[in-house]
């Protein structure tokens, strides 16, 4: 499984949404599923998904996929 | 600043604050949330602020997260051994948020800490899952329904059984 799969699978598990909808566009707080609940869950499995420790800024400035991804390739994870 | 929790801290509303507040109070995406839903004109808001040092047992914060103006929070007592609370968070950057979750775990450890209280109370329009999701992470559950509003309640050990879920990411924001 490639790091772009991992990443689509925890998304779609944490925010139960489909995998299509997992795009670079998908923005925080823009459907209903991505709220500050769900991305309390999100943060944790990301976290869990690639052995990574988000900081607070992080955590708070993830707010797409595609920033999703910048933030988890500062941490050496590859897409 | 009367209190800080989780990098936010919760302030006294001061004059410069209440026409920001104002504003955000009277953004359709947080009026339709109130209970009372009208729009608050200037010189009520004015006039509210210049009540506030009178009020007893209510208690009204300005939230600011790095110095800069976030939202608002407020605990009432108005039944004994009890409170109710409230808050928004306006600033658009922060809005929905992880720092929503912030002020309301830090808000519930203030009001359990600090008064005699057995629960806090909230309040939620049926149709805002979003406030009943985020209520219900911090512990709250419905005691009472009705087609306008949803009642929901927490003692303060179903506080702290949530709030155990929320701290490992929580504890990145102290």
């Amino acid at each position: 499984m490639t790091n772009n799969e991992r990443l689509v699978a925890t998304f779609v598990t944490s925010l139960n949404i489909e995998a299509n909808q997992v795009v670079d566009e998908l923005e925080y707080n823009t459907i209903s599923q991505w709220d500050s609940v769900a991305h309390m869950v999100l943060v944790a499995a990301l976290e869990k998904e690639f052995d990574v420790m988000l900081d607070m800024d992080e955590i708070i400035e993830m707010s797409s996929v595609k920033i999703a991804k910048e933030i988890l390739a500062k941490h050496d994870v590859v897409f | 600043m009367i209190f800080k929790r989780y990098q936010v801290e919760f302030r006294t509303v001061e004059q410069d604050d209440i026409e920001q507040l104002r504003q955000w109070r009277n953004s359709d995406d947080i009026r339709l949330m109130m209970v009372d839903q009208s729009e608050i004109s200037v010189e009520q808001q004015k006039e509210w602020f210049e009540h506030l040092h009178t009020q007893i047992n209510r208690y009204h914060f300005a939230l600011w997260f790095r110095d800069q103006l976030i939202g608002y929070a407020n605990a009432s007592l108005d039944e004994p051994y009890s409170a109710s609370t409230g808050l928004y968070i306006g600033h658009e950057k922060y809005r929905g948020s992880m720092l929503a979750i912030c002020v309301g775990v830090g808000l519930s450890e203030w009001c359990f800490e600090l008064l005699s209280i057995s629960n806090i109370k909230a309040q939620v329009a049926p149709h805002n899952q979003a406030a009943l999701r985020f209520n219900e992470s911090l512990g709250y559950r419905v005691v009472e329904q009705n087609d306008n509003w949803v009642f929901l309640s927490k003692t303060k050990n179903e506080f702290e059984q949530a709030r155990k879920g929320l701290l490992p990411t929580l504890s990145r924001f102290v």
